[in-house]
């Protein structure tokens, strides 16, 4: 640290010395091209080759002091045409300004670190520039992109602070492998490490650790034809993302910056609950249940829980309306970031540093939901000759995270979900009341008090992350650029999580009302994982550029080695010594497991690429790629693919209008493979263990002095091929008006075939899982983009951006040996409830069966469609899981950006919108179970026959008929009840799951930037200020009353679309921010 | 730059080596293939039949035979309490069974044919052919001739008989190549290194399948031989002196119901009042030694088909739990079972002395097993339960039930299937206890007899014993030849 500030220093000081003999001064005035704009204020005009620069005043009037010896001017401004201009000897420079067709100049980073104009692209990319990035000042930069960019799903596991996002582009292609994009930062692949623990998917590295302020730029790259070159892992898209680099101040050549923040987290969501009925089942009172099945809330003063060294709580038996909410608290998080940016005076060093702090505290009281990371960057880039330079950029992340977990039992949600509508969960806050601890807790169902939770369980996650690279160019040639860069990225972290131990003394116990408080007995349990991983990166190329006449080439070749290792050791111990707090291996009296994993892979990749340009009217461009892993069976380890792209921009044909100033069609087709996980080739036996019918690891070598090894349930393939996406693609770039309206569609279609399955297999096969290359899936969709700026005058503007993305998924494909064709990609299983999401041939992929209530299919009967009962009256379910014909899907995704900016003062909105698809919820299933919902208010809780029902007469010899139903479902035999909790209020299984569609107001920010002749007389360069809301609105579907329907507890990518179990509410979050520049 | 090509020299140098370079996909944390022996193996498979067996199976078994009924509140087995069996809850058994059992049995059998080293393999193919009749007996109908191979992913199921044939040609061959000095591998049963114990096993487990299979196929003539040989066991055949009061290293279904080491202390399984009635009814003394007593100290037994969750009286602490502890033995075969075996062979085809003498010895067998003292169970056989020839199924059958009560649950729901005794009365799970009312009615049910659960299986009906279990969803799922569930109320091919 104190090296880094001395560097600071010495640059400071390099940078800030120049001098200059003789001197002229050169005046001018900026104006507009775009009629009505006139004169431009805030235009930077800088000498070419020196350090010098001024902005224009309000009047876009300037005066700049130049050397003699100075040829050219450069004026510059966003949104405009950069212009160099020659002095000439003139001591009078009035310039008009061109505005730029909304980035179609703009050069895009391609595969390789390789720059490109957008124009000569033939395949769909989309760039997110700094300010964008900023606005909603998310701790996890991926987050910034939702609703940004069309096709782009992001999906944010949870809002607790570090959460880890799942991101897909063009739906999922993947059925087993992972569906992510690849990240890139400044040509070097970036791993993207999650963890997930106790319901939670969080960071462990990666993408989350890069400080948003340090970015300059991320561009979503989406066919397969885009990303062909990046190989394997770019099969699901890449993002790529720019970082910032030394750049000049405005008057300095150096700048510093300042941008920090506050911000409050509150609850924004959680379920709609009852407030009629309290604490019972069955409609009786009781004292000890975790539900509000009991009698109307009545106002009376009532005893409840267990009789405790002959004490009992009392209260008044009337709901607590906000009981949930008053829980959490607000969650207040800061962050800050500093950076130094510069060039030495001779323009051959650039430099620039940062620190970033963030430290993020979420909505439970204290601080055991909370992220804290801090980050330094540095990256300089030095240019020894016209032929030679030298780049770099290391950057380390420290990050701390606690995570309040998500499962059944002794979890803060589960806690507060199961607690009738009358307990006061605001009393529960003294610990040393026995009434608070599980001793003696008003219930002993599996339950306890979440205060408790909160002090007692104790998830932590420690990681650090290095990661960065060391580049050279060097040009022997004119045309030709030799590149070597090396990559590197290294991660390590400690987890720790414990349980405590509950050992409940039943003595005290006077009354336990028929179900013991001893059942909360729990041992206690310290889990650690230590891990570490590192990838190393090499690529090596030669790009040759270079005009012909009317000809443009631009070829590359290049090599690429990459490794990419991991490893991690796991420890266990129960039956703890000190009952909490204590969460060391040391711990436990029994059980001491010590588990490891390592793996290790890599891969060599041999590529070409080469664009061919005609005029500026027609770019085709060839790309293939050969690649060699050694994750598949040597010999048989290699694998080619191909792309092409054609772009072609018919506006040059056309003559001159102010209509239509740009357009393009595209097309585009491209190939990449994508190699196993390492190990799938043979198959591994593994320390001996077998399962319970609950407890897994029932046994557990070694035992009785033996140890033992047995064969791993999933099989290898020797013969394992790659996984093979294609994609073809159009699309069209229309700009109408210079740029008030552009338009970007595309169309794409896209199939991933030999999929690399860990296949389920029939178990009297001898195994549960076959490796093997088996199915294919395909992704069509549309996308469309449309940018405009719908008003634009010198003081006021409005820009609105809107996106629209469609893709329809089907399972082209599945093993003939599966009954139905159909695999499963996660499930729920509970008692006699059980929810499967598979990928089924012939549907969209993660389509849900469940067990479902049955009706009446003879048509001939005077019943037709009528529901099936028994002869309790209750919904009588499949025997078997059957298709709900719902999937996880979205039917189509959509954003809208709206800016609107006058005198400096800026306001945005993003709205995210998600239409169709379904989820699993088992918080759904919760109210409804608990009579906590607001559902289980049905009929009032008054008897009834299920609506349309009828009873089975079967006499015996296969005649069905059916009589009306007349049986009634009571809450005094418990029936009523029984239809929520076991028949799914009517639903089976089907009241597992809740529509996921979700309109989401992103993020609205109001920011400000000083006048510039307030700030200069502080000598500073910019003074920006925001506020802002994250998550201000989330509208949900109309039966879903009950969670943010973006929670996954599930994990990430495919299988995080299942759904939740206990997921913790979400989060709104205000905030406020402040940028200095000097 | 002359770094440069000195780094792309070294890298187009290594390309010659680059097969080299990639071949790392040995995964570091698997032992291979050729190293793992059969000593290495056999304890792990041995541990998976004993977590299926001795705990999944135990649990459902008690609840199908109305020896264990759902204490109040809890519901995790309530439907087995109701006689229901679901696709996806069977699924798990089904897949540990094939997989971490057989399949590594295969292996353990492949490698000591190869080596021939005849004592393991008896000893594996015992356990495969034991593990075997378990799936037949749960099932029905299960994969036999094609599975257990990855050439052929979609096994047909194969029916009853021919797998108890099957299995049965394989011990004789096994017992043909094999002396009693023969080595064994590492193992938990017996822990010798010779034969000797499980050339025994084997042939009771040959009596097992035999007389399984006696009502349907004419096996007297091989019974006789056996029996006449009786070279059977002498003690019972059980992991008993392998566990340890830790988690993964205590008895199963300890560990399952009893221990707190998964964090769950809840209470599920209690006595059933037909059991316990039928126990305390002949004074039995081995009540004590099944059961715990109550919280008031009395032994009270709960009703199948209910929880009793909106009971103000018949709470947690009114039914008993089983007597369990963290070195209870997994039973495979029990000498008194043994003995009632060769009791039904003499009532059926012997003479009614020989077959009252060794069903006092299964009778014994059980209460010395159990702790007890021979003396002790003297009224049983004399005055409760005297022997009456022309009677035994009954006899043998309610005595069977007892025994196994409190030993392996699985195996006293085959044998009621099979001998049909205990029979159903007249007397419901309704009559008994009156859920809505909270009435309890204990005196109305008649020893010896089983009711209709309170709330039961409607597909299978009333007053029937569940015979079967759905096919395991692991496999249908996945196996296109895997047939369509039998109904719940047709029995495993034996029990026709």
């Amino acid at each position: 640290m104190k090296k880094l500030f001395l560097l600071i220093v010495l640059f400071v000081f390099i940078s800030g010395y120049t001098l200059f003999a003789q001197t002229i001064v050169i005046t001018g005035t900026v104006t507009s091209s775009v009629q009505g704009e006139g004169a431009i204020p805030g235009v930077t005009i800088s000498v070419k080759g020196t350090t010098l620069g001024v902005i224009t005043d309000v009047n876009g009037k300037f005066s700049l002091t130049v050397p003699q010896s100075a040829t050219t001017l450069i004026f510059s401004y966003t949104g405009m045409k950069k212009q160099e201009v020659e002095i000439g000897g003139r001591k009078v420079i009035d310039i008009v300004m061109e505005p730029d067709l909304l980035g179609l100049d703009e050069v895009i980073v391609t595969a390789m670190g390789i720059k490109r104009s957008e124009k000569s692209l033939g395949y769909a990319a989309t760039t997110v520039g700094s300010d964008e990035i900023l606005k909603a000042r998310n701790t996890n930069v991926t987050n910034s992109l939702s609703g940004k960019v069309a096709g782009l799903q992001i999906q944010s596991t949870s809002s607790d602070p570090g959460s880890a996002s799942s991101v897909t582009i063009r739906g999922f292609s993947s059925i087993n492998g992972s569906n992510q994009p690849l990240y890139v930062v400044d040509g070097v692949p970036l791993q993207n490490n999650t963890l997930n623990t106790s319901g939670h998917s969080i960071n462990t590295g990666g993408i989350s650790n890069i400080a948003p302020d340090d970015i300059e730029s991320m561009t979503v790259l989406k066919g397969a034809a885009a990303t062909a070159l990046y190989g394997s892992r770019a099969s699901n898209g890449v993002i790529v993302i720019t970082t910032k680099q030394g750049s000049k101040g405005s008057e300095r050549n150096f700048s510093i910056k300042y941008d920090g923040g506050i911000q409050a987290r509150v609850v924004s969501l959680f379920p709609d609950m009852q407030n009629e009925f309290g604490q019972g089942w069955n409609g009786n009172q009781t004292y000890i249940e975790n539900g509000s099945w009991g009698p109307r809330l009545d106002g009376s003063t009532q005893v409840y829980g267990p009789i405790w060294n002959n004490q009992q709580l009392m209260h008044k038996y009337s709901a607590l309306k906000n009981n949930v909410k008053d829980f959490f608290d607000v969650g207040l998080s800061q962050n800050h970031n500093f950076s130094l940016s510069g060039v030495s005076a001779d323009s051959k060093l650039s430099y620039y540093v940062s620190y970033s702090n963030s430290d993020d505290d979420g909505i439970m009281p204290t601080s055991a939901d909370s992220y804290k990371r801090n980050t330094i960057a540095y990256r300089s880039s030095y240019e020894g000759a016209d032929w030679f330079k030298i780049s770099s950029s290391i950057n380390f992340a420290r990050t701390k995270t606690d995570v309040v977990g998500s499962y059944q039992g002794t979890s803060v949600i589960d806690g507060l979900y199961e607690m009738p509508r009358e307990i006061s969960i605001l009393d529960m806050r003294d610990l040393s009341s026995p009434f608070n601890t599980p001793q003696a807790y008003f219930t002993p169902y599996g339950i306890t008090n979440p205060y408790w939770s909160l002090a007692n369980n104790y998830n932590h996650l420690d990681s650090k992350q290095i990661y960065g690279k060391l580049q050279a160019d060097i040009k022997p040639l004119k045309a030709l650029t030799l590149t070597y860069r090396f990559g590197f990225d290294y991660t390590d972290y400690d987890s720790k999580v414990g349980y405590p131990q509950i050992r409940v003394d039943a003595s005290l116990i006077n009354d336990d009302y028929g179900y013991s408080p001893t059942n909360m007995n729990q041992d206690g349990y310290v889990y650690a994982r230590y891990g570490r991983s590192y990838e190393l990166n090499h690529d090596f190329l030669a790009n040759y550029d270079n005009k012909f006449g009317d000809f443009s080439l631009t070829a590359i070749a290049g090599m690429n080695i990459n490794e990419r290792y991991s490893t991690y050791m796991v420890g266990e111990t129960d039956v703890l010594t000190f009952n909490t707090g204590f969460w060391d291996l040391s711990n436990g009296a029994t059980k001491a497991t010590l588990s490891e994993i390592q793996m290790k892979r890599r891969l060599i990749g041999l590529f070409g690429d080469a664009t061919l340009g005609y005029k500026n009217l027609l770019f085709l461009d060839l790309t293939a790629r050969n690649d060699w892993s050694s994750t598949l069976p040597v010999g048989n380890n290699s694998y080619f693919y191909p792309g092409a792209t054609l772009s072609w921009i018919f506006t040059e044909l056309l003559p001159k209008n102010g209509v239509l100033t740009f357009g393009k069609l595209r097309g585009a087709y491209g190939k990449t493979g994508n190699d196993a996980s390492p190990y799938y080739t043979s198959t591994r036996y593994q320390q001996g263990y077998a399962n319970g019918y609950y407890g897994t690891d029932i046994a557990s070598f070694p035992m009785n002095g033996a140890n033992a090894f047995i064969s791993s349930l999933t099989a290898g393939s020797t013969t394992l091929r790659p996984e093979m996406t294609s994609e073809s693609e159009i699309g069209i770039n229309l700009q109408f008006f210079k740029g008030r309206i552009g338009i970007d569609a595309a169309y794409y279609n896209r199939k991933t075939t030999d999929q690399i399955f860990t296949l389920p297999i029939d178990p009297s096969t001898g195994f549960s899982s076959l490796v093997t290359n088996f199915g294919s899936v395909q992704n069509k969709g549309t996308e469309l983009l449309l940018n405009t700026t719908p008003v634009k005058t010198k003081n006021f503007r409005w820009d609105l951006n809107v996106n629209f993305a469609l893709n329809r998924n089907k399972v082209l494909s599945m093993p003939e040996s599966l009954e139905g064709g159909k695999v499963t990609i996660n499930s729920f299983a509970a008692g006699n409830d059980a929810v499967y999401m598979y990928a089924e041939q012939g549907k969209p992929m993660g389509s849900y069966y469940t067990y479902l209530t049955q009706y009446v299919t003879d048509k001939n009967s005077q019943y037709y469609g009528d529901q099936i009962v028994d002869e309790a009256g209750q919904p009588v379910l499949g025997t078997k899981v059957e298709d709900t014909g719902l999937d996880m899907n979205h039917k189509w995704t959509g954003g809208i950006t709206s800016t609107l900016t006058a005198y400096g003062v800026s306001l945005s909105a993003t709205l995210d919108v998600r239409y169709g698809g379904t989820m699993f919820s088992r918080t759904r299933n919760l109210m409804e179970f608990t009579g906590n919902g607001i559902v289980t208010l049905y009929n009032d809780r008054k008897p009834f026959i299920v609506p349309n029902s009828v009873q089975v007469i079967d006499d015996g010899n296969g005649n069905v008929e059916y009589k009306e139903n007349v049986t009634a479902l009571k809450l005094s035999d418990g029936s009523y009840q029984t239809y929520f909790d076991t028949y799914g209020y009517g639903n089976g299984g089907r009241a597992y799951l809740v529509d996921r569609s979700f309109a989401k107001l992103r993020n609205i920010t109001l920011s400000y930037s000083l006048p510039k002749k307030w700030i200069k007389t502080l000598y500073l360069s910019d003074i920006s200020i925001s506020a802002f809301v994250n998550n201000a609105f989330v509208w949900t579907a109309k039966d879903n009353y009950y969670i943010d329907p973006e929670s996954s507890t599930t994990g990430t990518d495919l299988i995080g679309n299942f759904g939740e179990l206990y997921v913790n509410p979400a989060n709104r979050i205000f905030g406020f921010n402040l940028s200095i520049t000097y | 730059m002359k770094k440069i090509i000195f780094l792309l020299t070294i890298i187009i140098l290594g390309m010659t080596s680059c097969d080299k370079y990639l071949d790392i996909n040995k995964d570091p944390n698997s032992p291979s293939e050729a190293n793992v022996t059969p000593s290495m193996i056999f304890p792990g498979t041995e541990m998976n039949l004993a977590a299926s067996y001795g705990d999944f199976l135990r649990i459902v078994g008690g609840y199908y035979a109305e020896q264990y009924a759902q204490t109040f509140g809890t519901s995790n087995y309530v439907d087995y309490s109701q006689f229901k069996m679901s696709a996806t809850r069977s699924s798990g058994t089904y897949t540990q069974l094939f997989t971490r059992t057989l399949k590594n049995l295969e292996t353990v059998r492949k490698q000591s044919k190869d080596a021939e080293q005849w004592g393991t393999y008896l000893a594996a193919t015992t356990l495969r052919v034991f593990t075997y009749q378990v799936l037949v007996d749960a099932y029905g109908e299960v994969p036999y001739t094609k599975a257990l191979d990855l050439n052929n992913l979609s096994p047909v199921y194969d029916d009853g008989l021919t797998v108890y044939q099957g299995i049965l040609g394989e011990l004789d061959d096994a017992l043909s190549k094999v002396s009693s000095s023969s080595v064994v591998c590492t193992n938990f049963l017996f822990g010798t290194t010779t034969a000797d114990e499980w050339i025994k096993f084997a042939k009771a487990l040959k009596l097992k399948l035999l007389m399984r299979m006696s009502n349907v196929k004419d096996v007297q003539s091989e019974l006789s031989a056996l029996i006449t040989e009786n070279e059977f066991p002498t003690s019972d055949v059980s992991w008993n002196d392998c566990w340890v009061d830790e988690t993964g290293k205590a008895s199963p279904y300890y560990q399952e119901e009893y221990a707190t080491y998964f964090g769950s202390t809840q209470v599920n399984v209690v006595a059933n009042i037909a059991y316990m009635q039928t126990m305390l009814n002949s004074n039995d003394a081995r009540v004590p030694k099944f059961f715990e007593k109550n919280g008031n100290g009395d032994y009270k037994g709960g009703v199948s088909g209910t929880n009793f969750s909106t009971s103000t009286t018949y709470k947690s602490p009114y039914f008993c739990r089983p007597v369990f502890a963290y070195n209870m033995p997994v039973n495979l075969i029990t000498v008194s079972e043994i003995e009632f075996f060769k009791a039904e062979y003499y009532a059926r085809y012997g003479t009614s002395a020989a077959a009252e003498s060794h069903y006092k010895a299964a009778i014994v067998a059980s209460f010395t097993s159990a702790g007890l003292s021979a003396a002790d169970a003297t009224n049983i056989y004399t005055t409760d339960y005297p022997w009456n020839n022309s009677n035994y199924a009954k006899l043998i059958g309610i005595q069977k039930w007892i025994a196994l009560g409190g030993t392996n649950n699985f195996e006293a729901w085959c044998e009621m299937r099979r001998l049909k005794y205990p029979a159903f009365g007249t007397v419901t799970g309704s009559d008994i206890y009156n859920v809505a009312n909270d009435v309890f009615s204990p005196e109305l049910y008649v020893a010896g007899t089983l009711y209709t659960p309170i709330l039961y299986n409607t597909e299978l009906g009333a007053g029937k014993i569940l015979q079967r279990f759905k096919y395991a969803e692991s496999s249908t799922s996945r196996n296109s030849n895997a047939p369509a569930n039998k109904g719940d109320a047709l029995p495993v091919f034996w029990a026709e």
